[in-house]
C-alpha cells in the first residue's frame, strides 16, 4: 500500500483559534489594528520563511513588509477553514520566490551577508562558520525543494499543510523533501561527519 | 529477516505515519542497525541544518508592525456589483430549479393538451390552428387519415419532449460552465496571492 495515503495530517491544520478568528474577522471588515495584531504574531514566522528562502535578513524584513501588505488585501477572500499561519506562510513564500527573481543577485551564496559575520572566539567562529555552510547548502537547493525543506524543518508543517500550501500532491512534497535532504546530506558531509 | 523500512523512515522522522505504522517501524528500528543509522543520519541534517540561525531583525516587533500599518493600502471594497454576483451565484441553482419547474410545467401542459387535440381529432374536431392538418386529410381515405393524424400527433409529443430535453440540458450546460468559470477565475486570483 502507498505509503502517502495513510500519512496523518498532522492537525495544526485546524481552524484558527477562537480569540484570533476575532482578530481575522476584524481586520476583514477594515480594522487595522486587529491585522498589527495578526502581524504581530506572524511577523517572526514570515521573516524566517523569507529569510531562509533568500538568505538576507534585511531583504527579508522588507519582503516580509510586503508579504503582510499582499495579505492584507486578500484578506477577505480568506476563509478561516483552513490556518491564518498556513495562508500567510503561502503568501510569503511566493513574495519570497518573487523577491528572488527581482534581485537574483542575492541567490549568490558567495556573497551571503553571514559570512562577513565578526569573527568571535574559536568555538564562536565554527558555529559562523558551519551556519554559512549550512545556509549555503540550502540556498544551493533549487527553489522547489527549498521551500518544501525550509516549511516542514524549519516552520514544522506537515507533508498535508505544505501539500496544501503550496499545491503540489502529497507525493511530490515528500519526494522534494527527500531530494533536498539527499542533496543537503551530499553537501554537508564534512559537516555531518565533524559531528 | 525483516525488510528493511527505508521508504517510510522520513515519514517516521517527520511523524507523518499512522499511529500502527509509527509502531511497527519503530520495532524493526529496534533489530535493524541500518535503517537507525538512516534514520540518526536524518536526525543528525534536522540537528545541523537548526546550526544556521534565524534572522536577525533589524526592526522591533513594534515598528515592524508600525511600519506595516503605514504601507498598507485602502482594503478594496466589495462594490455592490461584486456583492450581487456573490448573492447571485449562491442563487443560481434556486434560478436552475425555478428554470426546471417551468419546463415540467410547459410539458405537462403541453401533453395535457396533446391528449385533448388527440382525442379531439380522432372525433374529427380538431382545434382551430390544427384545422388546416384536418381539411388535408379530409380529401384522403379515413384509415390513411386516421394514421396519418395519429403520426403527425407522435411526432409533435416527440419533438416537444426532445426539446425540453434539449433545455434543460441546455441550462445544465450553462450552469457547469458559469461554476468552471467561477471556479478558474478564483483558482488564478489565489494563485496571484
Amino acid at each position: 500500500m502507498s505509503i502517502e495515503r495513510n500519512l496523518y495530517s498532522v492537525n495544526t491544520g485546524s481552524m484558527p483559534a477562537e480569540d484570533e478568528l476575532g482578530l481575522i474577522h476584524s481586520a476583514q471588515r477594515g480594522d487595522r489594528q486587529a491585522f498589527g495584531e495578526l502581524v504581530a504574531r506572524y511577523r517572526d514566522g514570515v521573516v524566517n520563511v523569507i529569510y531562509r528562502m533568500c538568505g538576507d535578513a534585511e531583504l527579508a524584513e522588507d519582503a516580509a513588509q510586503e508579504a503582510f501588505i499582499r495579505a492584507w488585501q486578500h484578506l477577505p477572500k480568506y476563509r478561516p477553514e483552513a490556518p491564518f499561519r498556513n495562508w500567510v506562510y503561502r503568501i510569503a513564500s511566493n513574495v519570497a520566490l518573487d523577491t528572488l527573481r527581482r534581485e537574483r543577485e542575492m541567490a549568490d551564496v558567495d556573497e551571503l551577508p553571514i559570512a562577513a559575520r565578526t569573527p568571535g572566539p574559536e568555538a564562536v567562529a565554527e558555529q559562523n562558520e558551519r551556519a554559512t555552510m549550512v545556509q549555503r547548502a540550502v540556498l544551493a537547493l533549487p527553489e522547489a525543494s527549498r521551500v518544501v525543506l525550509i516549511l516542514r524543518e524549519y516552520e514544522g508543517l506537515s507533508y498535508q499543510e505544505i501539500a496544501d500550501m503550496v499545491q503540489i500532491p502529497i507525493g511530490t512534497v515528500m519526494s522534494r523533501l527527500n531530494y533536498a535532504r539527499t542533496r543537503l546530506r551530499d553537501m554537508l558531509k564534512e559537516c555531518l561527519e565533524a559531528s | 529477516m525483516e525488510q528493511h523500512v527505508t521508504d517510510r523512515i522520513a515519514a517516521y522522522h517527520d511523524g507523518a505515519l499512522t499511529a500502527a505504522q509509527q509502531q511497527r517501524v519503530a520495532a524493526h528500528l529496534a533489530n535493524c542497525a541500518a535503517c537507525r543509522a538512516e534514520l540518526e543520519a536524518l536526525e543528525a541534517l534536522t540537528t545541523l541544518l537548526h546550526a544556521a540561525p534565524p534572522a536577525t531583525t533589524t526592526l522591533s516587533p513594534e515598528r515592524f508592525v508600525a511600519q506595516v500599518g503605514l504601507r498598507l493600502p485602502r482594503q478594496p471594497e466589495r462594490t455592490v456589483l461584486q456583492q450581487a454576483a456573490e448573492v447571485g451565484w449562491r442563487l443560481i441553482p434556486v434560478g436552475v430549479l425555478g428554470a426546471w419547474t417551468f419546463v415540467q410545467t410547459v410539458l405537462i401542459l403541453g401533453t395535457a393538451l396533446l391528449i385533448v387535440t388527440t382525442l379531439a381529432g380522432v372525433a374529427g374536431t380538431l382545434s382551430p390552428a390544427m384545422g388546416w392538418l384536418n381539411h388535408v386529410l379530409g380529401y384522403l381515405p379515413d384509415t390513411i387519415a386516421t394514421a396519418l393524424r395519429g403520426w403527425f400527433q407522435q411526432r409533435v409529443a416527440g419533438s416537444l419532449m426532445v426539446g425540453s430535453v434539449m433545455l434543460l440540458l441546455g441550462i445544465a450546460g450553462l450552469y457547469g460552465s458559469w461554476l468552471a468559470s467561477w471556479w478558474l477565475r478564483e483558482q488564478r486570483a489565489d494563485g496571484r496571492q
